[in-house]
C-alpha cells in the first residue's frame, strides 16, 4: 500500500498515518496478515521522529488493527480480530457526540445526516483494491 | 610502445571520468537540477536548457584540455616519473566539475525564486509498504562466490610456493619491464588475499548501503515510482557484486603471473586496464539506462494505478541540503539517501553513524595501505 502523508497539514502526522493504515484495511488495501515496515524503517523512508511512527503504531496495536511480534515484526490483524467491542462502542459515542452535537445546532435533519454516513460507509465498500 | 601505452591510459581514465563528469545533469531525476528542486516541466524552460547546455560544454571543453595537458609530459618526457601527472590530473578533473556545477547550482537558485517555483505546501511524502517485501536487491549469496576466489588464491600460493621464484617482481612499468625485485616469503605472498579481503569489505559495505537507503518515490506517479526503485536497486547491486567479483579475480590473476604461470607481458600490462575500462564503461552505460533512482527506467511504460495527476511534486528539501551536496537533516532518521547529483547515494550528515561510518572507512584505506607496505618491503 502507498502511505501518503502531508508534513505541512494542520492534521498531525501520527494521526495521519494511523488512519491511512486504517483506510487501507478498510478498502482491501492492506490485507489480513500483510506485513507493514518496521517503526524504524518506516521512519527513515518517512524522513519523520521514529517517535511519530511508534505512537502510531502503538494506537494502531492497542485498536487490535495490528499485531506486532518480537521476531515477525508487524503485521496487519486477521480480520476476526478487528471488530466491533464494548469498548469501541463507547468510545465511537464520546467520538460522535460533538459532531453531531454540531450538525443538530446547524438544524441538519437526521436523514440528511444518516445519508451522509451511508454514502461514506459505500464508498469505502467502493474503493476497495484502488488506491486512495 | 610509448605513445601507445599513453593512449592507452587516456581511453582507460580520461574519456570516461570526462563522460561521466559531463551527463550527470542528465541522469539525475527530472525533479532536481543541480542540487535543487524544480518542477518536472521546467525542463521546458528555455534557460534551464540553456544551463544544461553550457554546463556540458563547458565540461567537455576544459575536461579535454586538462587532458590533453597532463598527457604532454607523458609524450615528452621519455621518464617514469611523468606518468605522476595522470592521477593528478584526474582529480583536476573532479575539481573542475565542483567549480560548474557550483555556479549552475547558484544560477538555478535565483531562477527558482524568480520563476516563484518554491511551493510551500508541496511537503508530501509517499512510502509503499510493500517495497521491501518485493524483490529489490540482488541475493547477498553471491558474495560466497568472493570466498571462494580468495581462498582458491591462498590455496595455489600455498601449492605451488614451491615452484616461485626466489626473487619476484614488485609491478611491472609501461614497457613490461619489471619495476623492482623483492624477496619471495609466505608474507609478501599474502599481499593478494588482503587487497582481495579488502576490495570484499568494499563491496558488501557499498551492498548494505543500496539495501539501507531511503525509499523515494515521485507523488506524480508513485505506483511506477516505486518499480523504477526497486529496479534500479536490484540492477546495481548486481553491478557492485559483478565489479567485486572481476577485481578480486584480476587480483588473483596477478597474483598467477608473479607465481611465472602467465608469461605474456602484454595480458599482465593490459588486463587491469582492460578490467578497469569494463567497469567505467559498465557504469557510464548503466547511469544512461537506469537514471539517479531508475527515474529512466520504464519511460513508456503507462503509469501503474495513479491518481494522483501531475500536479503534486516531491517534498521541496533544499533546505536540509547545503549546497544541494551535503544532507543536514537530524528530523531524518535514515542515514543513507540518495545524491541529488549523479548516480548512487550519500549520508545524512545529521546522523552520528554516517561520522562513525566515514571515520571507519578512512581507518580501513589507511590500515589498509600501510599493512601493504609493510608486506611489499
Amino acid at each position: 500500500m502507498l502511505l501518503k502523508l502531508d508534513l505541512q497539514s494542520e492534521i498531525p502526522i501520527y494521526m495521519q498515518l494511523k488512519m491511512q493504515i486504517i483506510e487501507g484495511i478498510a478498502t482491501g488495501n492492506l490485507s489480513a496478515g500483510e506485513p507493514l515496515p518496521s517503526v524504524r524503517q518506516l521512519a527513515s523512508d518517512l524522513g519523520i521522529n521514529l517517535h511519530t511512527v511508534n505512537k502510531a503504531y502503538t494506537m494502531l496495536k492497542q485498536d487490535g488493527f495490528i499485531i506486532i511480534h518480537r521476531q515477525k515484526g508487524v503485521v496487519v490483524s486477521p480480520s476476526e480480530d478487528i471488530t466491533v467491542t464494548n469498548e469501541y462502542l463507547s468510545q465511537l459515542k464520546t467520538n460522535l457526540r460533538p459532531i453531531i452535537t454540531e450538525a443538530f445546532c446547524r438544524g441538519m435533519a437526521i436523514d440528511e445526516f444518516n445519508m451522509i454516513c451511508k454514502n461514506i460507509f459505500t464508498e469505502l465498500k467502493q474503493t476497495g483494491g484502488e488506491i486512495l | 610502445m610509448k605513445t601507445s601505452v599513453v593512449l592507452l591510459l587516456y581511453l582507460t581514465c580520461y574519456i570516461p571520468t570526462l563522460i561521466l563528469i559531463a551527463i550527470n545533469p542528465y541522469i539525475t531525476r527530472k525533479t532536481v537540477f543541480f542540487g535543487v528542486c524544480i518542477p518536472e516541466d521546467a525542463h521546458s524552460n528555455a534557460e534551464i536548457a540553456a544551463i544544461k547546455k553550457s554546463y556540458r560544454n563547458k565540461t567537455l571543453l576544459f575536461g579535454g584540455l586538462i587532458s590533453i595537458v597532463s598527457f604532454l609530459p607523458s609524450i615528452f618526457i621519455q621518464s617514469e616519473a611523468a606518468y605522476s601527472f595522470l592521477p593528478a590530473s584526474i582529480f583536476l578533473l573532479v575539481a573542475m566539475m565542483y567549480i560548474f556545477y557550483f555556479k549552475c547550482h547558484n544560477q538555478v537558485k535565483i531562477l527558482k525564486s524568480r520563476m516563484n517555483w518554491i511551493d510551500e505546501n508541496s511537503q508530501v511524502v509517499i512510502v509503499d509498504t510493500t517495497f521491501r517485501n518485493k524483490k529489490f536487491i540482488a541475493s547477498p549469496l553471491w558474495f560466497i562466490s568472493y570466498l571462494f576466489l580468495i581462498t582458491i588464491t591462498i590455496i595455489l600460493t600455498y601449492l605451488l610456493y614451491d615452484t616461485i621464484p626466489e626473487k619476484i617482481p614488485t609491478g611491472w612499468n609501461f614497457n613490461g619491464e619489471v619495476k623492482g625485485w623483492m624477496q619471495k616469503s609466505y608474507k609478501t605472498l599474502l599481499w593478494a588475499p588482503i587487497v582481495q579481503s579488502f576490495i570484499m569489505i568494499i563491496m558488501v559495505f557499498s551492498y548494505w548501503m543500496i539495501g539501507k537507503a531511503k525509499q523515494i518515490i515521485d507523488p506524480a506517479d508513485p505506483g511506477k515510482s516505486s518499480d523504477q526503485n526497486r529496479s534500479f536497486r536490484y540492477i546495481w547491486s548486481i553491478y557492485i557484486i559483478t565489479t567485486g567479483f572481476v577485481l578480486i579475480a584480476m587480483i588473483g590473476f596477478i597474483q598467477l603471473s608473479i607465481f611465472g604461470l602467465i608469461k605474456n607481458k602484454l595480458v599482465i600490462i593490459a588486463l587491469p586496464q582492460v578490467v578497469v575500462l569494463g567497469i567505467v564503461i559498465g557504469s557510464i552505460i548503466l547511469s544512461l539506462i537506469t537514471g539517479q533512482g531508475g527515474s529512466r527506467l520504464f519511460r513508456n511504460k503507462a503509469s501503474v494505478g495513479s491518481d494522483y495527476g501531475n500536479k503534486i511534486s516531491r517534498r521541496d528539501d533544499d533546505k536540509y541540503w547545503k549546497f544541494g551536496l551535503f544532507y543536514f537533516n537530524s528530523e531524518d532518521p535514515s542515514f543513507i539517501v540518495e545524491k541529488r547529483f549523479g548516480i548512487g547515494w550519500t549520508n545524512n550528515w545529521a546522523r552520528p553513524i554516517s561520522w562513525i561510518l566515514t571515520i571507519g572507512l578512512l581507518v580501513l584505506v589507511i590500515g589498509f595501505t600501510v599493512l601493504s607496505n609493510k608486506l611489499t618491503k
